[in-house]
């Protein structure tokens, strides 16, 4: 190493040695100085790894556009018996568990832009259910924006299925 | 041509130097006004032991902001980019180590982590920028235009 790059280098030690030094010492005096050292770990909150995948939202006036479309229902098995769109797949969001290989193998075989995923708003259920069957490999999928009941209040045409004997 | 080149890598220089000084000043301010802020942003890209978050988040800030100084003071100048170029590959290769976790998380580099800045590709991007910004100095700038150059006229 030539002696001008090692003069280089000594400086840049200096340089990080007076900073630290500066450091310390402020560290030392001020009220609000921190440990020098820990031996406990931080409390450390990092939200899950994100979701790689976001599905996109489709208001509910834009459904008009949105022909040739199969509406999934995320949520639970119970409302959809009560009340569902009629002709929607229900695949009720679960944040534990992944959707059923053989129901992300039946969506995936419906091709491109066809699906719209349709929820809940208490825990936003499309939202991740879509997400969930976007990062599966399904193509174009939406979610209804509001969820189920947005499209109850839109006056849109729900299907209440008998109650079973 | 040769020395056209030269004078116009030295004409760049000046304010990339002047530029980086800024970054690293503007990006201590947090730091130091609130050390235990940044030593969790330290603490949560898991990288170094928790002896040493501390340590880090004490003499970090001061660092950069002494070698932001003397950027652009261009007072010892190719020492302080070399150190500020160091600095640079210390955070780009944090940045991919949590990235490569799927860590979404602040960046802590300019702000607390409530006030966003998360990390991203884009970030890498920029630091490597900065990092190229940093080597360009070290390389072509000789402080004539700075302490360094007016300290060689006073000899």
């Amino acid at each position: 190493m030539s002696r001008q790059a090692l003069k280089i280098l000594g400086r840049s030690f200096v340089l990080a040695l007076v900073g630290s030094v500066v450091g310390l010492v402020i560290n030392l005096a001020r009220p609000e100085g921190i440990e020098f050292s820990r031996s406990e770990p931080y409390n450390i909150y990092v939200p899950c790894p994100m979701m790689p995948k976001e599905a996109k939202a489709l208001e509910i006036q834009d459904l008009q556009e949105a022909k040739d479309m199969v509406f999934v229902d995320a949520r639970p098995r119970a409302d959809y018996d009560k009340q569902r769109i009629p002709g929607a797949w229900s695949l009720p969001y679960n944040p534990l568990t992944s959707p059923p290989p053989l129901e992300i193998k039946k969506l995936k075989a419906l091709g491109p832009n066809r699906i719209i995923v349709v929820g809940d708003t208490e825990i936003d259920s499309g939202r991740l259910l879509a997400a969930e069957l976007a990062e599966a490999g399904c193509l174009g999928v939406r979610y209804l924006k509001g969820g189920f009941p947005a499209w109850k209040n839109a006056g849109k045409k729900v299907e209440e299925p008998e109650p079973k004997p | 041509m040769i020395q056209k080149l030269q004078k116009l890598a030295l004409s760049l220089a000046l304010p990339i130097r002047i530029y980086l000084g800024v970054v690293f000043i503007a990006a201590c301010l947090y730091k130091i006004a609130d050390p235990q802020e940044f030593a969790l942003s330290i603490a949560t890209y898991g990288i170094l032991p928790v002896e040493l978050v501390n340590p880090m988040a004490i003499m970090l800030p001061w660092i950069e902001l002494i070698c932001g100084i003397a950027l652009i003071l261009g007072f010892w100048t190719k020492a302080s980019a070399l150190a500020i170029s160091g600095m640079m590959v210390m955070f780009i290769t944090a940045l991919v180590i949590a990235l490569s976790k799927h860590l979404q998380m602040s960046c802590g580099c300019f702000a607390s982590a409530e006030a966003g800045d998360d990390i991203n590709y884009l970030t890498v991007i920029r630091d490597s920028l900065w990092l190229a910004g940093g080597l360009f100095v070290l390389v072509f700038d000789d402080g004539r235009w700075g302490m360094d150059g007016l300290m060689r006229r006073l000899r």
